[in-house]
């Protein structure tokens, strides 16, 4: 396979590649020590916050810490969207997972063994404005209105709620229904079963009937609500007798001992957490039942928005290629949820791995998902101590999205430094490789033209002025090739030199010769022999020298011939007939002459010692009893001759040198001198005329050499 | 009368083997190496002849300056030039110099020579003698030819053509419309040369032609066979 410098060099510059994996594995160290330092900064915080809430004396009593009954208590949620009083989960939607299933647990009163199915619930408690809000979600297959007619309210299904006033005085209050609907509650006077019940309007309520039973949503001014407070619903089955079932809720409403604190956020706590400021974190205080008591700060850092429009110059350039491969990024980095929701606090309760530990009294480092997809939050929790006691943990969270994007950043960074580098370095190394390759391609072809096909030396090569190792390859070239060229010239002109330098001794050796046998006249004959065959020599040298003498001047007599217009066709029987047929008795000519004649403008002269090179040449190659071939015809706009004879081939690495001068590859003896200017006389003849001479073998299956000759069919009209 | 030949040659072997040879025809011959010795000879008697090699040791031209000085000397004496190279008769007939005769040193030198002194020696006998008394005269058409004077006329106007180029003009015009071979050619010419030189001779008769008739186009070159003359 061939492999172009270009394609090898492109290869090479894919080393690039390591950049964006140096980047990978920088930005992976780079993210574990920034994951490391912010651990620490995280746990630092946290104990920072640890210290400044038990370094307040009284606060965590203040603030209801101890003491604390799940079930009982209840935690009053901040409500943080507009509520109307519908009976309906809208407004409450994102607290209703952590409502706590009242059942089996938080039976107060049971007629019978309670039964899971009969009755059980789920109620949230909130705060909006000046109102607590209240919402139940009772399960109960036989939901029991109040009789009409009847006042009694305590023979239906209804909510029992036990509130202990800000002077520490119990009030209870009933809600039934008489059908779904806005319903009132009647506080129960002390002593149930002597006073009437007293319709109390400030607490108003919603009874909905739902597929499981039915809900009651409810408001009441925080006004009526002191510290405590208690939640029961009442369940009565039998529409016949309406004797109440079962009893459930945080505690019964009737005894002030046992009802639950209710416990609001922490505003005083809050307060602290806000003189703490923790930017790009958030706090969260959480009590020993794992409820948030003060959640302060945000998860948001807002850094991730870049600040657009004021670039310049290179980053200009990178912020471009930037958000063009922004999507190849997607592939490599791990994606920020920066629009993460970040309801504050998330939830009521906070049941994370590090909470139970901090309860245990160890500080520890978590890390969470909020939701599946959504951003990664480390959190450092660390345990608040009173009086060697834990009384709930510190938690300051905060998300990795920062270190993310930074990883991230550094990703893109080394991915956009990387494309960029391809773009240009790589551009470059293929520009540099196109330049080598493309000076080398044009020495090769240099050195390609300036020999012909025929073997030719044209024009040395221009020799370029670089100073590379191309260009000593080129001058070295361009060296070789004007040796060889002087070489062929010392060979042409060496022929004349020598014939010249024989020519007046072959004279005058002769001219003694014949002076000899003339004025010796009665020689006996064999000494007569001796002159004789002394002369046939000196001619046969003669000869010899003829025709390098032919060769060497063939040039200048060439252009001083002369030209004129001829029908080759005609000739070539003529030249058959009258000059090779007689020349060469024993030899068969095969002469395929064109239908129409082929007109030429040439000098038949010259055209005719041509092709007796080639039929003299044809001749001595060819099998005996095989014919020499001769074809004329028009290809195009060229006229061509072939002549071919069967025998042995020219060897294809000397086809184009044959036609050089003094080039033979005979290697037959003979009787004629042969100094390989036959087929140098013939390209001689047809470059003269314009025209091209190869030489090939036979392709039609016979083995045997072929020369074609083309001439331009006005070869020479514009006369010299 | 025995016609005094001079013969100027820089080799010596060659000079003695030339001159014994003409001296075997019957003609009295003076030998020269070189220019000043040829020309001082000259100064005091002219030959009747004058064969020159052009190249005289190292003086490439020698031979040309003789034919200059001795044409000065004698507008009308014959002078042959003797050269070894054949692109030497191109400069001959490039320098007008005046020779009637050239020749090329070859083997076959001796067996035209004497054949060419000969016909020269009758050609100024004729042309001494007294106008048209016995002349052959051959007219062609705008050709006329005056065989024993060896002068030829194109549309009355003479050509100045060398003792080769009449023989080879006249072998093709004696049989107007035949091919005469390279070979016939060089047989009636006296010569043997090569191809070339042939082909070289029949291209200065055509430009001589055409010096006087620029349309001139009556010897033709037939298809690389040999040449004829057109009327």
């Amino acid at each position: 396979m061939r492999i172009s410098l270009q394609l090898k060099l492109a290869l090479i510059s894919l080393v690039l590649l390591v950049i964006p994996f140096t980047g990978f594995r920088l930005s992976g160290i780079l993210k574990d020590n920034l994951l490391e330092s912010r651990r620490e900064t995280l746990m630092f915080s946290a104990r920072a916050v640890a210290s400044a809430l038990t370094g307040r004396p009284g606060l965590f009593d203040r603030e209801l810490f101890h003491a604390l009954d799940q079930s009982r208590d209840l935690y009053l949620i901040k409500l943080s969207s507009p509520m109307r009083l519908n009976g309906k989960t809208e407004g409450w939607e994102s607290h209703l997972q952590e409502a706590e299933e009242f059942g089996k647990d938080h039976v107060i009163f049971s007629a019978k063994p309670y039964d899971a199915n009969s009755v059980h619930f789920k109620y949230l408690v909130g705060q909006r404005g000046d109102y607590l809000w209240a919402i139940f979600l009772v399960t109960d297959h036989h939901v029991v209105y109040q009789e009409n007619g009847s006042d009694r309210l305590d023979r239906s299904d209804h909510l029992q709620i036990g509130v202990e006033d800000k002077d520490g005085k119990l009030h209870r209050y009933i809600m039934t229904a008489r059908k779904p609907g806005w319903i009132n509650a009647y506080e129960i006077p002390e002593g149930f079963d002597e006073a009437q019940p007293v319709e109390n309007d400030n607490i108003q309520g919603v009874w909905v009937e739902t597929p499981e039973g039915y809900d009651i949503e409810l408001r009441m001014p925080l006004a009526m609500v002191g510290h405590k407070l208690a939640f029961a619903v009442a369940d009565v089955n039998d529409p016949v007798t309406r004797d109440i079932e079962t009893i459930i809720g945080t505690a019964d409403p009737g005894r002030i001992d046992q009802i639950g604190w209710l416990l609001p956020p922490s505003t005083s706590i809050i307060d602290i957490l806000k003189s703490l400021n923790r930017p790009h974190s958030r706090i969260l205080i959480v009590d020993s039942n794992q409820h948030i008591r003060a959640s302060y700060g945000s998860l948001k850092t807002g850094d991730d928005e870049v600040p657009a429009g004021t670039e310049h110059g290179l980053d200009a350039v990178i912020g471009f290629v930037n958000r063009i491969l922004t999507p190849l990024y997607r592939l490599f980095t791990e994606p920020l949820a920066s629009d993460f929701t970040d309801s504050s606090p998330q939830s009521a309760t906070l049941d994370i791995k590090g909470v139970e530990e901090g309860m245990d009294g160890r500080s520890s480092i978590t890390n969470y998902r909020i939701a599946k997809g959504q951003v990664e939050v480390m959190a450092a929790v660390t345990p608040l101590f009173e009086k060697e006691k834990v009384i709930g943990v510190v938690v300051v969270e905060q998300t990795t999205n920062a270190i993310l994007a930074l990883k991230n950043k550094v990703i893109e960074e080394s991915i956009g430094m990387t494309i960029l580098f391809f773009l240009f370095g790589g551009m470059g190394i293929f520009l540099f490789a196109f330049r080598i390759s493309s000076r080398i391609r044009r020495l090769r072809n240099q050195a390609a033209a300036a020999i012909t096909e025929n073997g030719q030396i044209l024009d040395i090569l221009q020799p370029v002025s670089s100073k590379d190792e191309i260009g000593d390859l080129s001058r070295t070239l361009a060296s070789m090739l004007s040796q060889l060229k002087n070489q062929s010239e010392y060979r042409e002109k060496m022929a004349d030199n020598l014939e010249h330098e024989m020519r007046t001794p072959l004279a005058s050796v002769s001219a003694s010769l014949k002076n000899l046998a003339k004025e010796t006249k009665d020689l006996p004959d064999h000494l007569n022999n001796y002159v004789n065959w002394a002369l046939s020599d000196v001619l046969r040298l003669e000869e010899l020298l003829t025709s390098i003498r032919d060769a060497a001047s063939l040039r200048e007599a060439l252009n001083q011939g002369f030209r004129e217009n001829f029908d080759l066709a005609e000739a070539l029987s003529l030249w058959i007939a009258h000059s090779w047929q007689p020349a060469f008795p024993a030899v068969e000519f095969a002469y395929r002459r064109p239908d129409s004649p082929v007109p030429i403008n040439g000098d038949p002269d010259r055209i005719r010692q041509m092709l007796d090179k080639l039929i003299e040449n044809g001749i001595a190659f060819h099998s005996e009893g095989t014919p020499i071939e001769l074809r004329l015809g028009k290809e195009r706009e060229s006229i061509f001759i072939q002549v071919a004879n069967q025998g042995p081939e020219i060897p294809v690495e000397r086809q184009g040198q044959i036609f050089n001068s003094m080039v033979s590859i005979r290697t037959q003896k003979d009787s004629k001198p042969h100094l390989g200017l036959g087929l140098f006389i013939v390209r001689t003849i047809v470059e003269h005329h314009r025209g091209t001479v190869t030489a090939g073998s036979l392709a039609d299956g016979r083995t045997g050499a072929i020369f074609t000759v083309r001439l331009p069919p006005g070869a020479l009209s514009q006369s010299k | 009368m025995t016609y005094r030949i001079a013969l100027v040659e820089d080799e010596e072997m060659l000079r003695a083997n030339y001159s014994q040879a003409l001296k075997r025809e019957g003609y009295m011959v003076s030998s020269y190496a070189n220019r000043q010795e040829a020309l001082e000879a000259f100064t005091l008697q002219l030959p009747d002849l004058a064969i020159l090699d052009i190249m005289l040791h190292d003086e490439m031209e020698g031979g040309f300056e003789i034919c200059r000085e001795l044409r000065q000397l004698s507008p009308t004496i014959p002078i042959i030039f003797l050269t070894a190279r054949d692109s030497d008769l191109d400069k001959v007939s490039g320098l007008r110099l005046g020779a009637w005769d050239y020749l090329t040193k070859n083997t076959t030198t001796l067996d035209f020579l004497p054949v060419r002194i000969s016909a020269l020696f009758k050609m100024l006998e004729a042309l001494r003698g007294a106008t048209g008394s016995s002349e052959h005269i051959i007219s062609a058409g705008r050709l006329r030819i005056e065989e024993e004077r060896k002068q030829v006329f194109w549309d009355d106007r003479l050509l100045n053509l060398t003792l080769t180029e009449f023989w080879l003009l006249f072998s093709l015009v004696r049989r107007p419309g035949h091919v005469k071979s390279h070979e016939q050619l060089m047989e009636s010419a006296n010569v043997v040369v090569t191809n070339n030189a042939i082909a070289a001779h029949i291209r200065r008769i055509r430009e001589k032609f055409r010096e006087i008739d620029s349309t001139f186009d009556a010897i033709r070159a037939e298809y690389g066979m040999g040449y004829r003359w057109l009327e």
